[in-house]
């Protein structure tokens, strides 16, 4: 059978192959697919093992200093609530509120709360942008560990010790927090962004934790070991900032590993403006660090090379920049060859083969949630997704060009302007 | 003294200036013209102090001379005949001339002295000084009264008889002085009757009971020089009262000068008085007076109207130089006790007698003992502020006190600022360095008494804090928030806006320069290249480090520290009295 299967597949011409192949490529399913399935498989092997021989759960043995910095601007709504979420869930915790040049009156929140909560300092400052107000907090603490939590964003109550745990390895420099949709309710967008986190950012950054490529710590939540933050000189003027300290941690040899339970809600954009400005910076990163800034990472003639940044360069480069124009690359091929006919039989085909890939990630995603019945009910917007994906693209393919020839983010208004003007380009 | 001599006879110039040139009393100048335009120049051009007109009949008088005495009216003018006639004289006088004189028998320094006489004269019957002296005799200026008064109602006071033109008879008081008494009754004039009196009171007695009697006034000059010159200026006599006439010993001109610029009308030296020379002068002096007379009808109905307030004395010390304002207005007298508070049972409904910027004299019913010198008395007085009439206060001081029928006189005067218990910085409380209150000037007690009869009234002037433990004034300000020291160290971090690194001051310090420790970038320049950032303090004191300073408060008194929200809250009340303002009582008067 399997002889067959070769010759039927080595009689098929070249062009036919690649036109049933690619589309296989076109969004971001098949990234998180095949490794989410091997990872799933190993991990419950290793689950019915631990049920097998009744082992106790790994308690949190690893309590280190921490402080958490919240740095916002004109995030006064959310932070009495935010910083009530975090005080009192750790016992060596110090909370510092910058708030950056606000004018919403959230430093008055900010001192509200401190004057009743022992262990919270706010500064106040003029605005210089998201990555000098986290760097403030670094002269400020003695923490063995810093803990960025966006102003707007609930952690869960145990969600600093799960991000603290994987820092006992002396190795990680940088835990990433498990960030999910607190509005996942509010209407379509957000329930596509919902899925879209739970895929790319629970399974896929555990993924890449567990093959050692992750290379990104959201901004929304994430930990650092206080000492290299200091060494490194705090974070770069951004955007993209949380991606640049990863990068720089493991450039001097840290791994960054992804904590999985320590959860972090925050709001994400309700509408479809706010979502790709969003991920136009997002995507703004991966020319600024991965193809200019860092590019020394993937060169092996360096004395601090590693395979590990090396995959996780080309696996940057082949979803992020190669994908993307290889999708209007298809697609331009696509209707210059075939037929009217013959593309809207196999559109239909693999909408449903993407459905039923998504389909397949949920389960997985299912499988490794804490919230299970609520992620479940997400499961009617897994039609639309594809779509989504292809708009995705578009974003992507956008804010690659625009960033490769117009260095679009050292124009951008998320760092002020006097702050935009002194830095370098990359 | 230069003599202007209007003459059209050159010989008779020649023969007065011969005669003048004898006299050697006083410097002059004689500038003699020949026409009335040349006199009109001269007027002009040079400082005449007076004029001589050589007049040689009412023609000529009218048709040559008229227009140049109208000219000259500020300066004397004396008429130079040959030959005088009294009638004649006396209707010249009332023309306009000062004097009439007769070459005939006249020496150089009967001359002289007839025209320093008439200098004199006519430096003291200014005409607007008249009309002031006039007004305070004989209207006295009611406060608050609106009514304007016609210059004919004013005019009513200077009716006199005019003998010598009404043929009536001529009634002649000589003070003391019988020998001319006799001279003139042995005249056989039967229009002439002569009251002799020995002394002044006699005299004045006489003139109250028969008030604008007496024509004519002669005094010897013991009398005057006796008695002086005030009592010849008593009110009794009525404004403008009978011409006086000086019987004088005295030969030299410059005592007669004296007299004259003091208030008589002439004088006359005993030892050439005749009858007929006492007739002529008394005559004169009659006509002067009319004449006078004339033109302080002219000057009252031409002037202002007396509400004009350009016309009226602007400074207090103006005020205080011209009369008191005799009003009787109701008032509030109220004595104060030695301690500030007012003594409720000596409260009397008064009335005032009269007003001035210095003070108040004010009458109140009889009273069983004055308890204080020291007094607040309010007026009543119209507040344009729409709440009607009400009393305005002030603190007086009794000067002096007087018992008429009925009643207690207080002539006082306003306290001075250091003693005036209601001067408004006495009414606003002050902080007490020894308490750390405030604290007022007058006791409490003193002040709600003052309150309860309604002169002082409480307001709220600061909300301050004070001590919960002494009540002391607080003194706030920001501080450690666990000790409430002020003595807090601020601690600095550099923002380098580059490479976004956040970091002390001190590790941004390099030799001479600022230089970033994480890009290592130099010479970094404040403002363009960094920021400053406050991040937190540090306390000096304790050690504690914040980011928030404490609303700290210190009594100022105990020195107490505590959290600025623990202190007492506390209202310090202040006092507003309507005050008297004396002088816009009096603008309002007129």
């Amino acid at each position: 059978m399997l002889t067959d299967w070769i010759y039927w597949l080595s009689s098929i011409p070249q062009a036919e192959l690649l036109l049933w192949i690619c589309p296989i490529f076109l969004t971001d399913t098949p990234r998180y697919l095949l490794g989410s399935l091997a990872m799933w498989i190993v991990d419950s092997i290793q689950d019915l093992k631990t049920c097998w021989k009744a082992e106790a759960s790994i308690p949190f043995d690893y309590c280190p200093s921490i402080c958490v910095v919240v740095a916002g601007l004109n995030e006064a709504d959310g932070l009495e609530r935010g910083l009530s979420k975090i005080w009192g869930t750790y016992p060596r915790l110090e909370i510092i509120v910058i708030d950056d040049g606000s004018s919403d009156g959230m430093s008055e929140v900010a001192h509200q709360f401190a004057r009743s909560h022992v262990g919270v300092r706010v500064v106040t400052k003029k605005r210089g942008g998201k990555s000098a107000a986290m760097n403030t907090a670094l002269p400020l603490t003695q923490a063995d560990v810093i803990v960025i939590v966006d102003a707007d964003s609930e952690l869960t109550s145990d969600a600093l010790w799960e991000i603290v745990q994987p820092l006992a390895d002396p190795t990680v420099g940088a835990v990433s927090g498990n960030v999910m949709v607190r509005n996942t309710d509010r209407n379509l967008l957000t329930r596509l962004q919902s899925v879209e986190y739970l895929r790319s950012i629970l399974l896929g950054r555990l993924l890449s934790s567990r093959l050692g490529i992750l290379g990104i710590v959201s901004g929304a939540f994430g930990a650092f070991r206080r000492s290299e933050l200091q060494r490194l000189g705090g974070w770069d003027v951004g955007p993209g900032e949380d991606e640049d300290i990863v990068l720089r941690l493991r450039k001097v040899g840290y791994k960054v590993e992804f904590a999985p339970y320590a959860e972090c809600y925050t709001d994400v954009p309700e509408k479809w403006k706010g979502l790709t400005r969003q991920r136009r910076r997002w995507e703004w990163a991966v020319v600024t660090f991965e193809s200019r800034k860092h590019i020394d990472m993937a060169d092996p003639r360096q004395a601090n090379f590693r395979w590990s940044n090396l995959a996780l360069f080309v696996e940057r480069w082949f979803f992020n920049l190669l994908l993307p124009l290889w999708f209007w690359g298809y697609l331009l091929w696509l209707f210059l060859s075939a037929n009217t006919e013959y593309l809207v039989s196999m559109g239909l085909f693999y909408y449903g083969i993407y459905t039923l890939m998504e389909t397949l990630l949920l389960t997985l995603v299912l499988y490794y949630s804490n919230h299970k019945k609520r992620d479940a009910r997400l499961v009617w917007v897994l039609p639309i997704l594809p779509l989504y994906q292809a708009f995705q693209r578009c974003v992507t393919t956008w804010a690659i060009l625009e960033e490769v020839f117009r260095r679009a983010s050292f124009s951008d208004s998320f760092v002020p302007a006097h702050v935009r003007k002194m830095t370098w380009r990359w | 003294m230069r003599i202007l001599y209007l003459e059209s006879d050159t010989t008779q110039a020649r023969k007065i200036h011969s005669q003048l040139l004898a006299y050697k009393g006083v410097h002059w100048e004689l500038r003699h013209c020949t026409t009335t335009n040349e006199a009109l120049e001269a007027l002009n051009g040079d400082s005449i102090d007076v004029a001589m007109v050589g007049l040689h009949g009412d023609e000529e008088f009218e048709g040559t001379f008229s227009h140049f005495l109208s000219a000259c009216d500020r300066i004397p003018r004396v008429a130079i005949v040959d030959s005088i006639h009294q009638v004649q004289g006396e209707h010249w006088i009332q023309l306009g001339m000062s004097d009439a004189l007769s070459t005939k028998d006249l020496s150089g320094e009967q001359l002289m002295r007839r025209l320093r006489l008439a200098i004199a004269r006519h430096d003291r019957s200014l005409t607007e000084q008249e009309l002031i002296q006039y007004r305070q005799i004989h209207r006295p200026i009611l406060i608050g009264d609106e009514t304007v008064e016609s210059p004919e109602l004013e005019l009513d006071g200077l009716e006199m008889r005019t003998p010598s033109r009404d043929q009536e008879e001529l009634i002649i008081a000589i003070l003391k002085d019988r020998g001319t008494g006799r001279l003139l009754e042995d005249c056989g004039d039967e229009g002439v009757e002569v009251h002799v009196f020995r002394d002044l009171n006699s005299y004045l007695e006489f003139v109250r009971s028969h008030p604008n009697h007496i024509d004519c006034a002669i005094v010897e000059q013991d009398l005057f020089e006796r008695e002086g010159l005030d009592a010849f200026r008593l009110p009794e006599l009525r404004f403008p009262g009978p011409p006086l006439l000086l019987l004088t010993t005295d030969r030299s001109d410059a005592g007669a000068v004296t007299y004259v610029a003091d208030c008589f009308e002439d004088c006359l030296p005993v030892h050439a008085a005749t009858t007929q020379s006492l007739l002529r002068t008394i005559g004169f002096a009659l006509a002067r007076r009319e004449q006078a007379i004339e033109r302080l009808k002219t000057a009252i109905r031409n002037a202002p109207p007396v509400n004009d307030r350009r016309q009226r004395p602007r400074t207090g010390a103006d005020r205080r130089l011209a009369t008191r304002y005799m009003v009787t207005r109701p008032l509030l007298a109220i004595p104060v006790l030695p301690d500030g508070a007012p003594d409720r049972s000596g409260i009397r409904e008064a009335f005032s007698v009269d007003f001035a910027a210095g003070g108040i004299g004010f009458q109140i019913s009889n009273h069983n003992g004055i308890p204080s010198r020291n007094w607040v008395v309010g007026v009543e007085c119209h507040c344009d502020d729409g709440k009607g009439d009400r009393f305005h206060f002030s603190n007086v001081f009794v000067r002096n006190i007087s018992y008429p029928q009925g009643g207690v006189r207080m002539g006082t005067q306003f306290q001075t600022p250091d003693k005036d218990i209601l001067r408004s910085e006495a009414l606003i409380p002050v902080l007490d360095a020894e308490t750390g209150r405030f604290k007022n000037r007058l006791s409490g007690r003193a002040l709600e008494q003052w309150i309860e009869i309604g002169v002082l009234r409480p307001k709220i002037l600061h909300r301050v804090q004070s001590c919960p433990e002494c009540q002391g004034l607080v003194s706030n300000g920001k501080g450690c928030r666990e000790c409430g020291s002020p003595n807090i160290r601020l601690h600095e971090l550099i923002h380098h806006y580059a490479c976004a690194h956040v970091g002390h001051a001190s590790d941004f310090a390099r030799e001479d320069e600022l230089s970033c420790p994480k890009c290592l970038t130099r010479s970094l320049v404040t403002g363009s290249d960094f920021e400053v950032i406050h991040s937190h303090y540090a306390c000096n004191q304790c050690g504690y480090e914040g980011s928030e300073l404490e609303q700290v408060g210190t009594c100022i008194h105990c020195r107490l520290r505590f959290p600025s929200n623990l202190a007492l809250e506390e209202e310090v009340y202040g006092y507003d009295v309507d005050r008297l303002d004396i002088l816009a009582l009096l603008d309002t008067a007129g």
